[in-house]
């Protein structure tokens, strides 16, 4: 269902060439407080929510080793719990990205962990350089139209021209001081310990965590894991797995199969033909109805497909997609772009500062090429990220930064089979250092596992009992594949549904 | 001593006028019993509630020990025991328990209280009753109740309002003996009925009452030889001019 | 003082030996929570719990995508029923007809017309009608908007106008329909509880000939009032604290994070409860017992005191109706206490001189209609009528 589109499996995104292809910058207020008070925190409103929240900032050094030096403000919202008489711990969200600020997905995660937030408050906090937390931005001087533009247009001068824009200390702004930010919100807010739950990047942040502070944490859940052994970026191998997989769905479903037979022979054809040269066509303008030009090159087919590959109603739409484009009409693809067009919400400066720092100099020539070796997009992220650090200033993390992280914390550890960017394997890294871990891996499932009912069940579960090993994890097999879309006009199945019924429920 | 000196009192509603007292008059000395004899409606109960202070006299006063009734009640309660005419018991409540409730509304405490009740209880013999709560006791049992509680503070003035009204006759032979008793004290005891036989067994002076005005009073034996006859009944009869609602 | 005490003592002795009197006073302390308990149960069933729903259906096999998203919600084939369920759901008799060119049409983008056959008034089908009709038309429009993005639409296009609500309610006034329940109720058990007890301790009283005797004891009114006062107030106290504690204990039997609410009172809560309900009961009980010794016979007592019930139970509701409430109403007995209740369910502060003034204005009357009653008990009238 559509709406479920923007839900949690936006959560937590690490594709990088994705949000350079519909790069919408909203505008982000830089927060002003001339308050020289530590905590603020008042009732307040957040958008999409119809309930009042707590929201506040915390007044915090820029750098930790110049306790007096600049100041910056970090913002964080707090989901009160419905049922706060159980005095349970609140459950810390971390964003992904890096540079999703975790308060704009308030909305989402407001639904999406209802039955956390039964008996949890939730506690989002904008990671410095995001949100309200001093955002590194990139304002773009003219509005990037996405029809028109490609990502091949993406130029050095562009981020030189972001550059310019951004305000403080870059080299402060590393996932580090980004936890001792969250550390300190939580012993403002009086808060002993906290359970973490961190998302895509916010995994990575997670274990940050969990070496840095581990007292501070009562358990964690990591959810699609990029551990610190596997530097981000390198998505050619997983979204290119992710993306046969979802072949093979469609070779297996006997509609599928029928309706797109050729599917694998027409998604080469049509990379080749647009390797070769950009196509432009007429179409009239998704939002506006106007006659435009729709510029498609391959690495803007090609990221709008991988967008596609994170969630499992958008997989749906894959087959159709490469179909369509192959027979030359690429509305369905425009109607996607359309669908996406101001909504990324990644703070760009941040992201390009944290991965080309600490990430991309982790990356060797021989893992570049290796991952690069793949059937799908090659090393097309990866490429485009090196270009933007090409240009970005550095700083070295610490020295312990990229230590294995083994900490005795119950960890529970989610991978979605199906996920283009942090695949199980990721999830098994990381559960091979933590000893009191569990790796749950969702067969139906891409990028986010707690974008599913299931998934968050088995997440509120394991808060509550804090025995990963003892989950009841059978909610999973009941979550079905692709229900893919046949036809312009929806389906044409008339003989048995792939779908697998659901369980009466009583 | 209680006396009554002139009271009226009428009651008035909307269909008619009722004189319940029309200027009665009489004393009841101490060491003695004085018994109100008067045919139903004759205005007994009326002087009674006046006594008690229940009722405002429209004239005349009634006193107790010399205390006016109208001006301090509470006072002139304290000096009276009362056996009310229909005698109702807290039924969820211990007979001793009752006695108790009555004994510190005049005010007594302690050992003194304790001593009191014992010696009330034993006076009338109701040790066996006494820790029984008073739903289904008898006719019997209930008078004894009622009795041990108008008495254990040792009222000096004991007003009855036709105490032996469905008594058996063991019943009224052990309040009358208790009056006796009472009387040989030197208390001072009042007494309504409308039984012949029992004032002029009891009373050491009687009051005849009609139409709420003392008809006549004296010894049973004087009121006899006012009216010229033998039996206190004819006498009465004779006195209050009728013999309307004479019970015998 | 101590004939106030021997006062006292007897009236307790006597309203804790009745048990009667003390089971009807205690009953709503005591059926309200039950009650209370199995309304939201029944009403978080109907809002979140998705009970199996079985259709008859004709031509399933022409559209099996959307019986699966059916299923999906737990809308079951009637092929499915359990046997124990099977004579309910014979009689509920839901229909679904899918025509058989459902594929074709949908292909060829054609409306596509199904029949949902049901008795729409029956009561127990209405949820189910609810559901299912909820799913149909969610399951069209993501086909719609689908069809509409594939043709390169920009679906936000078919919502033209985003209306975000900010509720500046607190949140715990998520619970607002228990609270309103629970006020009306607490109020109701601050008036009625003490009833049974203050009818038989003046009515009854007079009825068993104990009164007249009572009177004629140098006692004065005043004393006999406020025993009796104290008594039947006490009762109604001890069947609001019962009733607090029993909600509470039962709410934890409910589930109501399922409807997006939460229910507790803690201790200040329960202290700021009863220090708006004490005057409550005391003006109640002083109350009944006025008009039960105004009355002829325990029997007229009961009726005339049994009215009085209407006053704590109309006031709430006639206060909901007034949108602009003059500020007096804050002030009054009754009315005030039923806001500031309302208030503290709400989780606002309390607005501690509403409740001052509240208090005062009820404990002013208490004693007014205490005074009124001592001098009426000396009156000739009350006592003509004793016998």
């Amino acid at each position: 269902m559509i709406k479920n589109w923007h839900r949690l499996c936006r959560a937590g995104r690490l594709s990088v060439g994705l949000v350079i292809a519909t790069m919408g910058f909203s505008q982000a207020c830089i927060a002003q407080s001339s308050d020289s008070q530590q905590l603020s925190l008042q009732s307040c409103h957040v958008k999409g929510v119809r309930q009042q929240v707590q929201c506040g900032t915390l007044m915090v050094p820029e750098d930790y080793t110049q306790p007096n030096g600049e100041r910056i403000s970090i913002n964080f919202v707090i989901l009160p719990a419905i049922d706060s008489s159980k005095k349970q711990l609140p459950l810390m969200f971390l964003a992904g990205g890096p540079g999703q600020a975790a308060t704009e997905l308030a909305s989402h995660i407001y639904s999406g962990f209802n039955e956390v937030r039964k008996t949890r408050d939730l506690i989002l906090i904008d990671q410095r350089g995001t949100g309200q937390s001093a955002p590194l931005q990139c304002q773009e001087p003219l509005t990037l139209d996405p029809y028109t533009s490609v990502p091949e247009d993406f130029t050095l001068s562009d981020v030189k021209q972001c550059l310019l824009q951004l305000r403080g200390d870059l080299s402060q702004f590393n996932s580090e001081n980004a936890i001792r930010d969250f550390d300190a919100v939580r012993a403002a807010l009086d808060h002993q310990q906290v359970h973490i739950y961190g998302g895509s990047y916010g995994t990575r942040a997670g274990l940050v965590y969990m070496r840095m502070f581990p007292e501070s944490i009562k358990s964690v859940v990591l959810d699609s894991v990029g551990p610190i052994e596997v530097p981000i970026g390198l998505f050619g191998q997983s979204a290119a797995q992710s993306f046969e997989r979802l072949l093979a769905h469609c070779q297996n479903d006997q509609l599928c199969a029928k309706q797109y037979p050729n599917l694998a022979q027409e998604f080469v054809a049509l990379k080749a033909k647009l390797k070769r040269a950009p196509v432009t066509v007429e179409i009239a303008h998704p939002r506006l109805g106007t006659n435009t030009a729709f510029t498609i090159s391959h690495d803007k087919f090609l990221s709008t497909l991988q967008m596609q590959l994170y969630s499992m109603p958008t997989r749906s739409l894959v087959p159709l997609l490469i179909h369509q484009a192959y027979l030359g009409d690429y509305k369905p693809l425009a109607g996607l772009i359309a669908q996406s067009e101001g909504d990324m919400g990644i703070y760009i400066g941040l992201h390009f500062n944290i991965v080309c720092n600490e990430d991309l100099p982790k990356i060797s020539e021989r893992m570049k090429a290796a991952d690069a070796d793949n059937s799908f997009a090659q090393g097309m992220s990866l490429a485009m990220v090196a270009k933007a650090c090409s240009v970005w200033p550095s700083y070295q993390p610490s020295e312990n930064f990229y230590q294995s992280v083994n900490v005795e914390i119950p960890t529970l550890i989610l991978s979605g089979a199906l996920d283009p960017v942090t695949p199980p394997s990721n999830g098994e890294q990381a559960h091979a250092h933590l000893v009191n871990s569990h790796h749950i891996i969702a067969k139906n499932n891409a990028h986010i596992v707690a974008s599913t009912a299931c998934g968050i069940n088995i997440i509120n579960e394991f808060l509550t009992t804090q025995k990963p090993t003892e989950l009841d994890e059978s909610c999973l097999d009941d979550v079905p594949a692709e229900s893919f879309m046949l036809g312009l006009n929806g389906g044409v199945a008339i003989a048995t549904s792939q779908t697998k019924p659901a369980q009466a429920r009583k | 001593m209680i006396e009554v000196n002139n009271l009226h009192k009428s009651f008035v509603s909307k269909k008619n006028t009722v004189r319940a007292l029309d200027g009665l008059s009489f004393t009841a000395k101490d060491g003695e019993i004085t018994g109100i004899l008067g045919p139903n409606g004759a205005g007994k109960t009326t002087c009674l509630r006046t006594l008690y202070g229940l009722l405002r006299a429209d004239q005349g006063e009634a006193r107790i020990d010399g205390i006016k009734v109208t001006q301090e009640p509470i006072k002139a309660r304290k000096r009276l025991g009362i056996f009310p005419d229909k005698f109702g018991l807290y039924e969820r409540l211990t007979a001793y328990e009752q006695i108790d409730y009555f004994a510190s509304i005049h005010g007594m405490k302690g050992i003194e209280k304790q001593t009191a009740i014992e010696q009330i209880l034993t006076d009338l013999d109701m040790h066996a009753l006494a820790h029984r709560k008073t739903v289904g006791f008898s006719q019997g049992q209930r008078m004894k109740v009622t009795l041990a509680q108008a008495l254990v503070h040792q009222p000096k003035n004991f007003v009855l309002d036709e105490p032996t009204r469905g008594l058996d006759v063991m019943s009224t032979r052990i309040l009358r003996a208790h009056l006796a008793k009472f009387k040989a004290k030197g208390h001072c005891i009042l007494f309504s009925s409308h039984v012949m036989q029992e004032v002029a067994a009891l009373c050491d002076r009687v009051i005849i009452v009609a139409n709420g005005k003392m008809a006549a009073q004296g010894t049973p034996q004087e009121l006899c030889e006012l009216a010229g006859e033998t039996h206190l009944e004819e006498a009465f009869v004779k006195l209050i001019g009728s013999d309307e609602g004479v019970a015998a | 003082m101590m004939q106030l005490k021997a006062l006292m003592v007897k009236e307790f002795k006597e309203a804790f030996r009745d048990k009667r009197a003390l089971m009807v006073a205690m009953s709503m302390a005591l059926l309200m929570p039950v009650m209370i308990m199995v309304m939201l149960k029944v009403a978080i069933k109907e809002a979140v719990d998705n009970p199996p729903v079985y259709v008859k259906y004709s031509g399933a096999q022409y559209a099996p995508k959307l019986i699966a998203a059916l299923e999906n919600k737990n809308i079951l084939s009637f092929a499915q029923v359990p046997a124990d369920e099977k004579r309910n759901w014979n009689e509920r008799n839901i229909e679904l007809t899918i025509p058989e060119h459902f594929a074709e049409d949908m292909a060829a983008g054609k409306p596509i017309e199904l029949i949902l056959r049901a008795d729409f008034n029956e009561k127990s089908l209405s949820t189910p009608i609810r559901r299912i009709k909820t799913l149909i038309n969610e399951y069209s429009l993501s086909i719609g908007y689908k069809r509409l993005l594939v043709r390169g639409i920009d679906i936000k296009l078919l919502q033209p106008i985003k209306l975000l609500e900010q509720d500046t309610a607190l949140p715990s006034s998520n619970a607002m329909m228990i609270s309103l329940i629970l006020g009306v109720y607490l109020m109701m058990a601050a008036f009625m509880s003490g009833l049974p007890v203050a009818i038989d301790s003046s009515a009854g009283e007079r009825e068993r000939n104990v009164l007249e005797m009572l009177l004629c004891q140098p006692v004065s009114t005043l004393k006999i009032v406020l025993a009796k006062l104290s008594c039947a107030s006490a009762i109604a106290i001890i069947s609001i604290i019962l009733m607090l504690v029993l909600t509470s204990l039962a709410m934890n039997f409910v589930d109501l994070t399922k409807i997006g609410a939460t229910f507790s009172i803690d201790a200040s809560t329960f202290a700021i409860l009863l220090l708006l309900l004490v005057p409550i009961c005391l003006l109640a009980a002083a109350l009944q017992l006025l008009f039960a010794f105004q009355a002829k016979s325990f029997k007229e007592a009961q009726s005339t005191v049994t009215m009085l019930i209407m006053v704590p139970s109309f006031i709430p509701f006639a206060l909901m109706m007034m949108d602009d409430k003059p500020a007096w109403v804050n002030w009054l007995p009754i009315s005030g206490q039923s806001l500031l209740m309302e208030d503290v369910f709400k989780g606002l502060a309390v607005d501690w001189s509403a409740l001052f003034f509240t208090s005062a204005a009820t404990i002013a009357l208490t004693v007014l209609l205490v005074w009124v009653l001592a001098k009426r008990l000396t009156s000739e009238k009350v006592v003509m009528s004793l016998s």
